[in-house]
């Protein structure tokens, strides 16, 4: 008798006012999913929180607890980024934290390289990758298909399986002590080219052709319209280029082995951060490599960060999923 | 042979080349190189001239076949003719968008097919408009003026700029002068740079309003302060300028223009400079009302203003020919309309030749002086609009021109009488008959000569000769000089086209084995046995005629399908074969065969009595029987109305009558209703009769 009454003005309130109930329940689906998805947050964000404070730490709260991650108890301080680039070691109750025996790490010549291989190497892939695809889609020439065919099939190729050959042939055109070697086996990439032809093949083929008849050259066309029609796509694929140039370290450790003082200055700082970590093992020395960790990862968040609309509007046009 | 000799026989590098004179394959290719693709030919009478014009696509398609059309100057030409029939083809052909697979093309009598289509002198407007989204209108109709180069007199820019310095503080009131240079740096008024201000106002040059710029005035009793003192400044530094020629031995003319030493005056070949450019922008912007939208990006514009920028941008090149590739349809109808009264017009104001494609009849009878309607391939008929629509040349343009489409009826032909499925009878009178007896006469001859030359044995009776009476003996020159007088007689009697090349090359052989020459008469012997074992050839003429009639005539229940999968290869095989060949179709020789015979003997019995045709009238000559009176007019026959459309001037009225769907059109002066009995009457002088087998016009 009580059940049914209570079932009754149940059904009533439902009926007259759905939104009175809605807000009385819990919702408790969103609240696991925002547990979940805090939980994933903080296991990713943690290492950078670690690596931003750890970063400006002394040399002596290297290693804190815990709790005193983000307040040190002798403060903040920039001596790891002084100790890197300047090379003044800090030291600890008197004594310097470095051994003698470690080389003097060359930050400066790690960025430059690291700036030629990111920068430098990513322009010029832009001039290739785009001239391929413009001749792709818009030149009609014998075996276009079959050349195209072959490119792509080249992709199932892990990029490890060619490492040794691009190697072997680096050091027979005596490139090894050069940072352009840096750059080169990867102008030969074909997922950008791939990406700016798609871009590319949904330009109207009249404009070419229209532009061909008022008298204009291919070479013309393609920097009077099709590059600054296809900015978006060049704008992504740098990105992406960058991004590949930056983190790059199988390559150039292959490249410049062995931390000889000539060696060093063609190391990239991905390269010199590995070096760093391996000399960075005793409690008082982490600092130097979180300092490094900063260096290395600054400039790839600021770009991310301005540019994220454009990257998010690049691939959408450039019709990339996932 | 070498360059030098070919030069010295034929005349000096890079001028063009007469058309008429006869060279070898070889040696054309070179001299085309040589005379930087530059033929011209005596014997073109018209501008621009198509000759055989075939077109295959590399996947073994073939979109054109046999084009043949002359285009005089200030001509409009349309080609028209339903999706899939080759026009836009044609029209990418003559620009040089697409190859053309042979045949000949001459534009201004120079033979273009090997030009680039930058060297054929032509403008297009693209169906997508083609405008660049990243340039301003401004840019979009300057482009193809800024990579253009004019040969003309070679000019000293710094006199003229300095004349025109002086020029303009002589004249401009220096109130007015004050007023633009505070206008010039008014950031808000959008101008790349403040000299620009300067030179769009005055329309003077770059050069002259920097100098302009450069001199600061600060206000207007500044200007009148230093005026005097920069004009002579400005002359004297032009003096300077002349004595710097002097010196060299030129001289300056009164237009600026460097005379040598000679007294001629230097040419040389130069880009437009930005005033000229920007002269002819402004000017075609006149022309076509863009002048507000010249800042403008492409996305900012409407349809219509999109389209009038891709005119402005055809038309600021004074190119030779126009092209145009269905530049109205992707407007809205009423736009539509709008644009292409505004084209004839421009048409009439410059008078450049153009050729104009679309599906659309309505605006092909509209502008054109002449129009083209094609279909599959094929051209149907040329002529002017008037022509067209009065006497189309068969079914197929009768009913494609005109809107709503010709009603087509199947009747019986009986001495000069049509006879409709129901019996209702129109006598055509006794001119008809005449008409129509020698319309069959002629046919029956054309047939029959068609068959003559298919069954056409000579070649056959040539090889079979060749073969018994030279091919033993080949390798005794005095033998087969003895055998080849008979071998010519048998050619001569041949009604091949390919004769003469034949006869020719059979002289050859005698000419080589009289000079002794023992190996190159044996290979022409081997190409005589080539050439003499290919089926015989009809020419385009009896092709087409054979063709429509595959297509659109009686015989056709299952041949329809067949032509199509002669021209668009279904099968897969076919596909292949044609891929690897991807040569110009040839029609099965015993094709047509059959249909020429089963089309002779169609023919004859029509001369005989009575047969079966297709009668033709057009909505516009139905009336209603009280309304209308002429001595043409047929007995009146009794319809149900179906849907009655109102146009607003006219009705179209849908019936039933006589098995097929009859549209009148008929003035509203009485409203009919649908649904209900109406008595409609024909005009008998315009009454259309088809032959069945044929589908051609009887007249």
């Amino acid at each position: 008798m009580e059940r049914n009454l209570t079932l009754g003005s149940f059904n009533s309130l439902s009926r007259s006012g759905t939104q009175i109930k809605d807000r009385r329940r819990v919702p408790v689906f969103k609240i696991v999913s925002f547990i979940i998805l805090f939980v994933f947050c903080a296991v990713w964000i943690s290492p950078f929180i670690i690596l931003f404070t750890g970063a400006f730490r002394s040399a002596q709260d290297a290693m804190t607890y815990p709790g005193q991650i983000i307040f040190p108890h002798s403060g903040y301080t920039i001596e790891q980024f002084e100790w890197i680039l300047a090379g003044k070691i800090p030291t600890v109750d008197g004594k310097e934290v470095q051994q003698p025996s470690v080389q003097t790490y060359q930050f400066g010549y790690w960025i430059m390289n690291s700036c030629f291989s990111a920068i430098g190497g990513t322009l010029i892939y832009l001039l290739v990758a785009s001239l391929a695809a413009y001749a792709f889609v818009f030149i009609d020439f014998k075996y276009r298909n079959l050349i195209f065919a072959i490119c792509i099939g080249s992709m199932v190729i892990p990029g490890a399986a060619t490492t040794i050959g691009n190697l072997t042939n680096i050091y027979s055109w005596g490139l090894n002590k050069s940072i352009l070697a840096l750059i080169i086996p990867g102008l030969g990439g074909i997922y950008g080219m791939y990406l700016i032809k798609t871009f590319f093949a949904g330009i109207p083929k009249d404009l070419v052709e229209s532009a061909k008849m008022d008298g204009y050259s291919d070479i013309q066309i393609f920097f009077k319209i099709i590059l600054p029609l296809g900015k978006t796509v060049l704008f992504v694929q740098g990105l992406f280029g960058f991004m590949g140039g930056w983190n790059d370290l199988v390559w150039p450790q292959m490249l410049y082995p062995g931390s000889t003082e000539a060696n060093m200055k063609l190391w990239t700082l991905q390269v010199g951060m590995a070096y760093v970590v391996n000399n960075s093992k005793a409690a008082d020395q982490v600092g130097s490599a979180l300092a490094g960790g900063v260096i290395a990862v600054l400039p790839v968040l600021v770009v991310y960060l301005i540019a994220q609309n454009k990257i998010i509007e690049g691939m959408s046009s450039a019709g990339i999923k996932g | 042979m070498r360059k030098q000799e070919l030069i010295e026989k034929y005349g000096e590098p890079n001028t063009p080349l007469d058309g008429s004179i006869e060279v070898t394959p070889s040696e054309a290719r070179q001299l085309l190189k040589i005379h930087n693709n530059k033929v011209e030919s005596g014997n073109i009478d018209s501008f621009v001239s198509l000759k055989n014009i075939n077109k295959v696509y590399p996947n073994g398609v073939q979109a054109v076949f046999d084009f043949n059309l002359d285009i005089e100057a200030h001509d409009f030409i349309v080609l028209v003719g339903p999706s899939g029939c080759g026009k836009s083809t044609t029209l990418r052909m003559i620009a040089g968008l697409e190859d053309i697979t042979t045949g000949y093309l001459y534009i201004d009598k120079v033979l273009s097919n090997y030009l680039q289509s930058k060297d054929r002198d032509i403008s297009m407007v693209f169906q997508s408009y083609a405008l660049y989204p990243n340039m301003t209108v401004y840019d979009n109709i300057a482009f193809p003026l800024k990579i253009r180069k004019i040969y003309g007199p070679k000019k000293e820019y710094r006199v003229i700029a300095n004349n025109e310095v002086i020029n303009l503080l002589k004249t401009v009131p220096s109130a007015d002068l004050e007023k633009s240079i505070q206008d010039s740096q008014d950031r808000t008024i959008n101008f790349g740079k403040q000299f620009e201000y300067f030179s769009t106002k005055y329309d003077i040059s770059d050069r002259a309003s920097k100098i302009i710029v450069r001199y600061k005035f600060l206000s207007q009793d500044d200007i009148e302060a230093r005026k005097d003192n920069i004009i002579s400044q400005l002359e004297q530094e032009n003096e300077g300028f002349v004595q710097e020629l002097a010196n060299k031995g030129y001289s300056l003319n009164e237009n600026c223009e460097i005379v040598d030493p000679n007294g001629e005056v230097v040419k040389q070949k130069h880009r437009m400079t930005k005033e000229e450019i920007r002269r002819k922008v402004f000017n075609a912007a006149r022309i076509l009302d863009l002048g507000p939208y010249l800042d403008r990006r492409p996305k900012e514009l409407s349809g219509g203003q999109m389209q009038r920028v891709a005119l402005g941008r055809a038309i600021v090149r004074d190119a030779k020919l126009f092209l145009m590739d269905e530049p109205l349809s992707n407007l809205d109808a009423k736009l539509r309309v709008q644009m292409r009264s505004e084209i004839v017009s421009l048409h009439e104001k410059i008078g450049a030749t153009s050729i104009y494609v679309t599906h659309d009849q309505t605006e092909a009878m509209t502008m054109a002086t002449k129009i083209v309607v094609m279909s599959k391939g094929w051209v149907q008929q040329i002529g002017t609009p008037q022509e067209v629509y009065h006497n189309p040349r068969n079914i197929f343009v009768a009913t494609f021109i005109g809107s709503p489409a010709m009603n087509i009826f199947d009747g019986t032909y009986n001495g000069g009488k049509v006879i409709f499925q129901d019996g209702y009878t129109v006598d055509l009178g006794k001119e008809f008959v005449e008409k129509h007896d020698k319309f069959f006469e002629f046919k029956v001859k054309d047939t029959e000569r068609i068959l003559s030359v298919i069954n056409d044995k000579s070649f056959e009776n040539a090889l079979a000769y060749l073969n018994e009476n030279i091919v033993p003996v080949v390798n005794d020159p005095q033998a087969v000089n003895e055998a080849l007088p008979a071998l010519r007689q048998i050619l001569e009697g041949s009604l091949q086209e390919e004769k003469d090349n034949l006869i020719e090359g059979v002289d050859e052989i005698a000419m080589l084995i009289e000079q002794g020459d023992n190996s190159k008469y044996r290979k022409g012997i081997k190409h005589l046995l080539r050439l003499l074992a290919k089926p015989n050839k009809l020419n385009e003429r009896d092709i087409a005629s054979l063709h429509s009639a595959m297509v659109f005539g009686a015989f056709n229940e299952n041949k329809e399908k067949e032509a199509q999968v002669l021209s668009y290869g279904k099968n897969k095989k076919e596909i292949k074969a044609k891929k690897k060949s991807h040569k110009v179709q040839t029609y099965d020789i015993n094709e047509l065969r059959d249909l020429a015979e089963k089309l002779l003997a169609a023919f004859n019995e029509a001369l005989k009595g009575p047969h079966s045709i297709k009668i033709g009238v057009r909505p516009e000559h139905i009336h209603l029987d009280d309304e209308f009176t002429s001595k043409n007019k047929t007995k009146g026959f009794e319809v149900t109305t179906g849907v009655v459309e109102l146009m607003g001037t006219e009705l179209l009225l849908h019936a039933e009558w006589n098995g097929a769907d009859v549209i009148a059109k008929i003035s509203t002066g009485t409203l009919v209703k649908p649904h209900e009995q109406v008595k409609l009457t024909l005009d008998k002088s315009l009454i259309k009769v088809f032959d069945n087998n044929s589908c051609e016009t009887i007249e």
